[in-house]
Order: structure tokens, then sequence, then C-alpha cells
């Protein structure tokens, strides 16, 4: 019984010690992260390599507020150059000290350094390293070692993708996505939407939504019609409907009536919200899958053209 | 009463193991909401079209609507549901100040006790979020079977009076929604001091609408339970903190006192260290997921979560 209680105290000791000592630490990151932060800004505005060569870290946690600064700046500034964020991390060691912290931590923790070496980049025959977690059991992890392999290696991005052993889920996709818009990835939108690879194609599809491309119409019409992935197709549907674009109704109302019902339902739910009229979902999707649609287009079609205030 | 003595220790062994793990539970919590915070910079872009809708229902505090609007993620609505006769000086806040208009409300029939006296929504394009749901007040639950009737996403996020959202949880609800395989996910459950729940619409629809019993139906593999607090509530917590000052600590010091006398004092010393280290953890709890309520109310949530276990749970809103 004695035991059980030391036991019992001295896991509650614990929990007090990390209760207290966490706010100061959490403290002392965030003021050192910004300084680190307000230096890197002050260099890049000026393209001071020279002060960019000033900006050390030396112990263990000031590595890491610098990476996570080094992150921060990368993700707010796009379209910065890259170089003077490369010197900084080079000079400070940051591409090995992140590897070596995504080697011994796990879960979570690891998926954090992981995240931070996606936007230090390590060198080509680190990122090869990375390729082991790929099959971590923790999605996060899964897909920030991607990112970070990605952006170590720009160039064979597709066939890195390629090689991902899992579906891409949503926010995966969302991601990548995101790399592309800061620029560490090159938007390669027209092989990608034809690839063997459903991923590589949902992707291709992202890109195309994320930045609007109107010129890609045809082939996502294409896909959303004759696309042997079902979730590949849905994903086109979306992009259709997210561009705005005219729905050729006639050919992917086939299409369309051989998804389940709840999908279907979803979409016109979708197409209600982007706007279309009643016409072109009607044209889409049977009465009962439009019934939903029609109260939520009515609703905002007579928010258009109404003028007058009015309470009960 | 050796017998006895066991028990009770086997016991309290049993409760500071669950104690143990769930303390790992929110290291873990706190390192996926630390991941979060750096990772998804892109967070206000909508993630695999998943959106969600806040339906309120009993809100009459303007500062709280507001709170909800103020959600950066781009595929999100709020929905104030409340009888405008009743609560008419509110209803014409809301419409003054968010230039509501009267549109058409079709009922449709997959929420059938959501009837519509009137739906308002903004003629300013940068407020399409909030959409008002005028009803005569029957049950809570009948106004947030309205909401969602008007909803336009396929999650519904239902809330009471004095309920905030935390920073940035409907960005973590949506990750949390997004990473899973899509359309995976019926129910997001929030195991947080302030419970609450994220239904898909489909499943809603599918239950009936809102009801006490909503979340029998639901196959427990298509709920995701996550530590990652959503909301808080304001009023309840000073409630709480008042009551359990005046109760629990002296009630917790007589049944030590009691057990002192008839076990003995090894074992009441065993409990209080059990006590001891649920006080710790739930302190824990507070401090690394951010909560903001009061410290007494996660020990009363954590204890009430311990019963909930034997009971089938109910789903209420505030």
């Amino acid at each position: 019984m004695s035991i059980y209680i030391l036991l019992a105290l001295a896991a509650a000791v614990l929990l007090l010690r990390a209760t207290w000592r966490r706010p100061g630490l959490e403290r002392r990151r965030d003021t050192l992260r910004r300084h680190y932060v307000a230096r890197i800004i002050s260099a890049l505005r000026d393209d001071d390599t020279f002060a960019a060569e000033r900006i050390t870290a030396h112990t263990r946690r000031r590595r890491m507020a610098l990476a996570e600064a080094l992150h921060t700046v990368a993700c707010h500034t796009c379209g910065t150059d890259m170089r003077l964020l490369r010197i900084i991390a080079r000079l400070n060691s940051i591409d090995r000290f992140l590897m070596r912290g995504a080697a011994l931590a796990t879960g979570y923790r690891r998926a954090r350094y992981l995240i931070l070496l996606g936007s230090v980049p390590p060198t080509a025959a680190q990122a090869r390293r990375l390729g082991r977690y790929l099959r971590n059991r923790n999605p996060f992890v899964r897909i920030y070692a991607l990112t970070a392999m990605l952006a170590a290696n720009p160039a064979t991005a597709i066939r890195t993708i390629g090689e991902y052993p899992y579906t891409l889920s949503p926010f995966d996709i969302t991601q990548i996505t995101a790399m592309i818009r800061r620029g560490l990835l090159p938007i390669a939108f027209d092989p990608m939407l034809s690839d063997d690879n459903p991923n590589i194609r949902r992707l291709g599809l992202a890109i195309v939504r994320s930045f609007g491309i109107d010129t890609a119409r045809k082939q996502i019409v294409r896909m959303a019609e004759l696309d042997e992935d079902p979730a590949v197709a849905v994903e086109a549907l979306h992009t259709l409907a997210a561009l705005g674009h005219a729905i050729p109704t006639e050919r992917l109302r086939g299409r369309i009536a051989a998804f389940d019902a709840q999908r279907r339902k979803a979409l016109s739910r979708f197409f209600a919200a982007q706007g279309y009229s009643i016409h072109t979902v009607e044209a889409l999707f049977d009465a009962t899958e439009c019934e939903c649609a029609r109260q939520l287009i009515d609703s905002y079609k007579k928010s258009i053209v109404c003028r007058s205030p009015s309470l009960p | 009463m050796q017998i006895a003595v066991t028990a009770v220790m086997i016991l309290l062994a049993a409760v500071a193991a669950a104690a143990a793990v769930r303390a790992i539970a929110v290291s873990r919590t706190a390192e996926w909401m630390e991941m979060v915070a750096i990772g998804a910079t892109d967070s206000c872009e909508s993630a695999g079209y998943v959106g969600c809708s806040v339906v309120c229902s009993g809100v009459e505090n303007m500062q709280q609507i507001e709170s909800l609007l103020d959600v950066e993620y781009d595929r999100y609505e709020t929905i104030v549901v409340l009888d405008a006769r009743v609560s008419s000086e509110t209803a014409r806040v809301l419409v003054d100040r968010y230039d509501l208009i009267r549109v058409d409300a079709v009922p449709s029939d997959e929420f059938p006790s959501a009837r519509i006296r009137t739906l308002f929504r903004s003629r300013s394009r940068s407020l399409r979020r909030l959409t008002l749901v005028d009803r005569a007040g029957t049950s809570p639950y009948d106004d947030l079977d309205a909401g969602a009737s008007v909803a336009s996403y396929d999650y519904i996020l239902p809330v009471g009076a004095d309920t905030y959202l935390m920073p940035n949880a409907i960005e973590k609800a949506v990750i949390t929604i997004a990473s899973a395989v899509p359309d995976d996910i019926d129910l997001m459950y929030s195991v947080s001091d302030d419970e609450c729940y994220i239904f898909r619409r489909d499943t809603l629809i599918a239950q009936g609408g809102f009801t006490r019993h909503v979340l029998r139906g639901i196959p427990p593999h298509r709920i995701r339970r996550t530590m990652v607090p959503i909301v808080y509530r304001t009023t309840s917590g000073r409630r709480i903190k008042f009551v359990t000052r005046i109760t629990i600590f002296p009630i917790i010091i007589t049944l030590l006192a009691i057990e002192t006398v008839t076990a003995g004092a090894h074992l009441a010393a065993a409990t209080a260290a059990t006590a001891v280290l649920l006080a710790a953890n739930a302190a824990y709890a507070r401090t690394a997921l951010g909560r903001y309520n009061c410290f007494e109310k996660s020990v009363l949530c954590y204890i009430g979560r311990i019963f909930a276990i034997f009971g089938k749970r109910k789903f209420t809103i505030s």
C-alpha cells in the first residue's frame, strides 16, 4: 500500500510540475521565436546576407525556436527569396537538428519536426532517409514526411507523390497545395490531370481549384465523366462547381447517377451553395435529391433580388 | 474486512491507471494542437469541401453571435434560431446590424419538426455566413432541427446560450474530419470540459433529427472522439466554481476522515493520494489544452465522465 501511495504521489507531483512549468516554457519559446522572426524579417527586408549570417542558435531550445521562426517566415511571405533562409538554416545546422529530432521523437512531435523540415529543406541524401516515415502509422507523420521530401527535391515531386503508398486525404492535399502556393513546388497541373495515379490526379484537381485555372475545364469535364475512380470523378465535379464553370449536364448526369445516394445528395447541395440555378441541379440530379438544394437556392436567390427589409 | 480493503485498493489502482492513461491522452492532444498550430498555416482554405454550420438556439447575447461569426475558415456559417415574437429586440438588432432581409423558406421534409416561420439572410455578401431562423419556440431540439434544415454545409455544430468557440476551433475540427477517410465520420465528439458534438447532417436526418437520444443510433466506429476543446461556456463555469468550493472539498475531507476511522489510516492515505493524482491530472489537462473554465469544473466534468461510463450518453445543449 505504501508503494502505491508513493507512486500515486510521485505521478501527481510530476503532473503538477508539468502544469506549472508549461506556461513559462511556452512564454519563453514565443519570445525567442518572435525575436528570431524579427531578425529574419529585418535581414530579408534589407537583403542583408551579413545580418542573416549573424543569426545564431546554439542550444536545442534556440534551434527549435529558430526553426519555427524560419517556418513562420516561409509560410507567411509568399515568393520570398529562400536563399537567405537557407543560409541561416545551414549556418545553424537546423536541417540536421530537425532530422535528428524527427528520428528521436514519436507521434505528433515527430510530425512537428517534419513540418519544420518542409520549410528548411534537407539535402537530397537526407530526404531519402525520410522515406521510412512514409509508412508510419500516424497519418500526420506520413504527410509531413512527404512534404519535406517534396521540398527537398521539387524536380521529382510527381514521382515522389506517385510512390506514396496511401490515399491522400483531403487535408493532405491541402498541405501539398499550400506548398505549391508558397512557390516550393512547380504548378505542373497538366501532366498531373492525366496521370495514372489517382493521388496525383486529385492533387492536379486541387491545384486547378486553388489557382482558379480556367484553361483546364475540358480535362476536368472529361475526368468527371470518365475517370475510373469515383473519388476522383467527385473531386472533378467539385472543382468544376468551385470554379463556377458551365456544367455539361447531359454528359455528367449518367456519371452522377452511378454514385451512391449520400454522395449525390452532398453534391447537389454543393452545387446549390456554389450558386448554380435549380435548372442545372434538376438536370443533374433526381427530384428527391433536388429538394434540399431547391430550398437553399430559393433562399439565396431571393436575397439577391429582394430589397425591402422586413420583420414579422 | 481484508477482502473489502483489497477491493478498495484494486478500485483505487484502477482509477489511478485511468488517470495515467488520461494524462498520456492529454499530452498527445496537446502535441496535436501544437503541431496543427505550426503546420496548418493555410487553415482558412477549405479542406476537401468540409464545411461546418454552427446552429445556435436560445442565444440572446449579441457578443456571442459576433464571436460565432468571427471564424476565418471559409466554408462556415452561423445559423441563429430564435422566436422573433418572444425575443423581438434581439431579432430587430440582428436584422438592423447585419442588414438581414426576409427570404423564401420552403420547408423540407428532412427534419419533420423544423417548422420555420421566417428565414432571414444578409443582403451584404460579406455576411452571407449569417442566417436567422424565426420559429415558434417549442423545444431546443426542434430549434436545432430548424437550423439544420437550412444549413448549407454537411457538418452541424449545435450550441446553446453562452457558448463560445475556442480559438481556431472550426479549423481544428475540420482538420480532424478532413484527415480521415472522406465520409467516414458521422459524429465528432469533443471530450473536453465543455463537451460538444459535431454531427454529420445526413446522420441527423437518418436519426430523425435532434433528440435526447440522438447519440444512441450512431455506430461507435463512426464516432471520432477528441480531447481538443471546441467550445467553452461562460456562465456555467462561474456557477459550478461557487457550488463546488462550498461543497466538494468539505465532503472529500469528511469522507477521508470516515475512511480513516473505519478502514484505517493507510487506506485513507491511499485514497487521498489517488484524489491528489486526479486533481493534478485535471490541472494538467486544463493547462495543456487551454481550457477557459475553472479548475473545479474540470474536476467535476472528469467525475461526470467516469459516471457516464455506466449509462447511455444523452445529448443536451448547454
